[in-house]
């Protein structure tokens, strides 16, 4: 009897889908007729608002990438919905809905190894969220349930990390670096403050024999001989500051001669890197792991650091630079930004057109490649051709081996090897060339972690 | 059936920073066969560190690798297999990062390198230095000892892998009880639930 | 000019082009060019003064010799005859299809011309459309006298917004250009072909290709966007209206497609439909010729094999691609994931 029941329900639901029918017997009626009308009319009258009032084009943050660290910071990835399997590589770009859920703005986002640092701002004021890997303490003392001497040590969904600050509700956030085991926050009003592994002193902190960082509650506030500080860069174990007036002021680890000191000792104090660069303005550095490059106003390249594979050949054949030196690069014109992976270096010039060298996959084909002098990627690469001529290429960042460009278009270019799908082709092959990646925003950061990749965009729409 | 060798294994301080890594390692290690005889995390004073490299002295990497070897905890493992020392090299893959990544990329270094000095692993290169490196972690280890006591009985069915000393252990020696199946005994993975970033949540 | 060397000068023929109105198909046009033609050429046959038959008297009164006279030959008239000239005579050949509701330049051949086709063909011009749209109403044919599906509102689009989206849309065609090549992606070749620039497909079978697509006009609720495209068709490009419409949180219909421009061939080479007529066609035919060049009949700069594959069946995108990926064409799907905090205002008009 309850089969017949809903037999009949499901034969009326059908007839109800398929056509204007009576409801009871399934034919159609000439009373029907009124109401068809009217829906028909209804139809055509009701307009969909798919944006409320006051709406504005919105943030939104791509990520993808190696998630069994939970550096992506998706939940679902380690603790799926029902019916639904762990994700270990995220080889397309996924949106990071956890931020729109919590109506938190970035403004700068913090790659490391297997980590990754947002800093923002929430309806409740500044905040600093950090997710991934915290063996060493790099995403703050994370204790779960509280009280019960739980430490997280992957952390898979944003947590929020609490600085030590005077006025928590005012200072801002505005830049954030990570390294490879530790993390450097620049604030507006308050300086810096340094999370995470000290063992070199990249926290700019004494080192401390035998001090174990899981579940480590230091945070330090860097005494900092300049106050403007414009730029913080992390190499993998040292740690750079850039001040307004273009300085450049490092500490960490020194055994390539990353510091720039003349010496090979580790160092924890900010000390002012010489060389060829002093009297110069410096106005950006770049550095992923232990060769660094700063650029100058005047549009000049320095680089001091690793050059075990040609990355500072052009002026020496040493292996480790310890101190700055001057590359004289003629034909690439006046420089704009610069970027070094472990391996290769690349620059963008004034008129947006990309140069690498070193050793790796360059961009220039499938044919490894070792070169000291940079050498052009085509801008045919980039989509610049005869329909649009006016495309170039405004920022360049890097892994330790693969590279990301985001041309005037807010169109994204990834290139090198491809670790764990941190390219987001869909695939694990390595990419001989620069190919757009289909980020559905106007991209307008990217940030590359060493497995996987962070990109920050404004919707179309 | 051929003699078993034995060989030692580091695990460097950038795997043991990344407790993802260092559980894919691991398994690595007991899925091409080997048997872990003896492990040991520790952290290398600078004496012990350049004890250990005084062949690489006057190398130009030798201060950076000593560094890097103090800079956090290593984990040392007396590995034991039928031609372990080149056959764990061979997994571990050659030491310049940047070259291996191409050329050997399913290696351990290949696939989880980061640079030429954090390259995840060591391995002796000779019975002798294997010998001369195992003393070095593991005074109260003896290799002929073992041979005659245990080795000839370290086969597949004889012994079971102990997650709580992180070594293989014959059958007869342990009571079944201590055996513990754990996949991760020390990492935590999760999120803070109940926190709230909203105004009108909290 | 007698009627009979306008119709050898029209067999040897060559190439012309004209202006398809909206509204009739192609063959329509042909069908109609054949009929003017033969038309035309049966009324200068007809005013021609009929031939003359020589006509030998031999009873002649008189003389012994027979008279010779000529008389119009009754038997080449066309009121014994019938027309002369039948639309079949002309052969006619078409480049490359425009839908009934497209407008816009079509290049034709005749006769011997006909040849010339489908080396145009094998060339593959770029094909530049004016498409215009509307916004605030999706259609089910994405055409205005479809069913009406939704009708949005389309206050808060602005000229900046439909930019961005085609930028972004014209990125990603040329990134799937690079991986429907039937080249191994990891080659040395991949590499050469992809740094020379912009590729042309060999055949006609691939994937609609798009080389840029910019908003020319912008006066709302109506645009028009300016499209260069290789391999398309008529339904593809009105869909691109009704992506764009949909990845500016509203909905858009196409309006109008128009063809300006076909390879060299352009608007101003174009007869429109009251000069279909002998003398334009022959004219044009002439205005042509310069365009049908061995120089310009060569295959372009970068001409390669694409695979052959249908756009709705590539490879499947996350949950967050958008419509403007060229291989995430469907209407009805994309329109059951509005979001949920949506409004629906219900105007009491």
């Amino acid at each position: 009897m309850a089969g017949l029941k809903q037999m009949s329900t499901l034969v009326q639901s059908v007839l109800r889908t398929t056509g204007n029918s009576c409801n009871k017997c399934g034919q159609r009626h000439a009373s029907n007729l009124y109401r068809r009308e009217k829906r028909k009319k209804e139809k055509e009258d009701s307009v969909f608002q798919h944006l409320g009032k006051n709406y504005q084009r919105t943030d939104r943050v791509y990520v993808w990438g190696n998630a069994t660290t939970g550096a992506l910071g998706i939940r679902q990835l380690h603790r799926p919905e029902k019916n639904r399997s762990t994700v270990n590589t995220v080889s397309r770009p996924r949106r990071l809905s956890f931020l729109d859920k919590y109506d938190i703005k970035l403004s700068d986002v913090g790659t490391g190894y297997g980590y990754t640092v947002l800093c923002g701002k929430s309806p409740n004021g500044p905040l600093l969220m950090g997710c991934g890997v915290n063996l060493d303490s790099q995403l703050g003392y994370q204790e779960y349930p509280k009280n019960t001497g739980r430490l997280l040590d992957v952390i898979i969904e944003p947590v929020p990390i609490e600085l030590p600050l005077i006025e928590p509700s005012t200072t801002r956030m505005t830049q954030v670096a990570c390294g490879r085991l530790h993390t450097i926050v620049l604030t507006d009003k308050e300086g810096v403050y340094t999370l995470g592994n000290n063992s070199y002193g990249q926290c700019g902190r004494p080192t401390v024999e035998g001090e174990v960082y899981r579940g480590n509650q230091i945070v330090h506030k860097l005494v900092t001989p300049d106050s403007n500080i414009k730029q913080v860069v992390c190499g993998l174990d040292h740690t750079m500051l850039l001040t307004e007036g273009g300085q450049v002021y490092s500490f960490g680890l020194n055994a390539d001669g990353q510091l720039g000191s003349g010496t090979y000792q580790s160092e924890f104090t900010p000390t002012m890197v010489k060389g060829d660069i002093e009297g110069e303005k410096i106005v950006h550095i770049a550095c992923k792991a232990d060769c660094i490059l700063a650029v100058s106003a005047k549009g000049d390249i320095f680089g001091w650091g690793n050059s075990e594979y040609n990355q500072l050949s052009s002026v020496t054949d040493k292996t480790q630079v310890n101190i700055p030196r001057h590359l004289p690069f003629k034909h690439v014109g006046r420089v704009q930004r610069v970027c070094a992976t472990g391996s290769m270096c690349g620059l963008i010039n004034e008129s947006g057109k990309v140069f690498v060298w070193g050793f790796g996959i360059l961009g220039k084909g499938p044919k490894l490649q070792q070169t000291g002098t940079p050498t052009e990627i085509p801008m045919t690469l980039f989509g610049n051709n005869e329909f649009n001529e006016d495309v170039h290429v405004k920022d360049l960042q890097c892994s330790l081996n693969h590279f990301a460009a985001i041309t005037n278009k807010g169109d994204l270019y990834m290139w090198g090897r491809n670790i764990a799908g941190a390219l987001g082709f869909g695939h694990k092959q390595d990419q001989f060339f620069p190919m757009k990646v289909a980020v559905p925003c106007e991209v307008s950061s990217v940030h590359c972690g060493v497995d996987h990749t962070i990109a920050v965009g404004k919707a179309f729409a | 059936m051929k003699n078993l060798e034995v060989t030692l294994a580091i695990l460097k301080p950038d795997v043991l920073s990344h407790p993802i890594i260092a559980q894919c390692i691991k398994n690595t290690i007991l899925r091409n066969n080997f048997f872990i005889v003896r492990s040991q995390t520790v952290i290398l004073t600078k004496q012990k560190v350049e004890e250990f490299y005084r062949d690489h002295k006057g190398k130009f990497f030798h201060n950076r690798l000593v560094t890097f070897m103090q800079s956090g905890p290593v984990s040392a493992h007396v590995l034991a297999r039928q031609d372990a020392i080149s056959h764990w090299r061979k997994i571990m893959g050659p030491t310049k990062v940047f070259r291996t990544i191409f050329k050997e990329p399913n290696s351990i270094r290949g696939q989880y390198g980061l640079t030429d000095t954090r390259n995840c692993a060591h391995g002796s290169d000779s019975p002798i230095s294997a010998a001369k490196e195992i003393q070095i972690f593991f005074p109260d280890f003896s290799i002929d000892e073992w041979y005659r006591s245990k080795g000839h009985l370290f086969t597949r069915d004889n012994v079971v892998f102990d997650e709580q000393s992180q070594a293989h252990v014959l059958l007869k020696d342990i009571n079944s009880s201590r055996v513990q199946y754990i996949t991760n005994p020390i990492t935590n993975i999760g999120n803070v639930k109940g926190f709230s970033f909203n105004k009108e949540d909290s | 000019m007698s009627a009979r060397r306008v119709y050898n000068a029209l067999n040897k023929g060559g190439v012309f082009c004209i202006f398809k109105p909206k509204g009739i198909s192609v063959q329509h046009c042909v069908r109609k060019i054949k009929f003017n033609l033969a038309q035309g050429l049966n009324h200068m046959y007809n005013d021609e003064p009929l031939k003359e038959r020589v006509q030998i008297d031999e009873d002649n009164i008189g003389t012994d010799l027979p008279v010779v006279t000529t008389v119009p030959d009754l038997a080449a008239s066309s009121l014994v005859l019938g027309p002369m000239y039948q639309p079949e005579d002309f052969r006619v050949h078409y480049c490359g299809e425009l839908g009934s509701f497209a407008s816009g330049v079509t290049v034709l051949g005749i006769g011997e011309g006909c040849k010339l086709v489908k080396k145009i063909l094998d060339a593959r011009y770029i094909h530049v459309y004016h498409v215009k749209g509307t916004l605030g109403r999706a259609t089910d044919n994405f055409a205005p006298d479809g069913h009406l599906v939704e009708k949005t509102t389309w206050n808060h689009v602005k000229r900046p917004t439909i930019d961005r989206i085609l930028a972004a849309s014209q990125a990603l065609h040329q990134r799937q250009m690079f991986l429907n090549m039937r080249v191994d992606p990891q080659s040395q070749e991949a590499y050469d072909i992809a740094a020379k620039g912009l590729i042309r497909p060999e055949d006609g079978y691939t994937a609609p290709i798009i080389y840029n697509m910019k908003c020319i006009e912008f006066q709302p609720p109506d645009f028009t966007v300016e499209v260069h495209c290789v391999n398309e068709h008529s339904k593809y490009l009105r869909q691109i209206t009704h992506n764009v419409g949909l990845e500016a949180k509203s909905t858009a219909i196409c309006t109008q497609i128009r063809r300006i421009r076909y390879g060299h061939f352009t608007l101003s080479h174009a007869l429109l439909d009251k000069h279909w007529t002998v003398e334009h066609i022959l004219s044009n035919i002439k205005h042509c010729k310069s365009l049908t060049k061995r120089s310009l009949l060569k295959p372009g700069p970068n001409m390669i094999q694409l695979e052959h594959r249908d756009t709705s069946a590539l490879e499947p995108g996350d949950r967050d691609t958008p419509s403007l990926d060229p291989g995430c064409f469907d209407a009805e799907k994309r329109l059951e994931n509005v979001p949920q905090d949506q409004e629906i205002i219900k105007n009491k008009r």
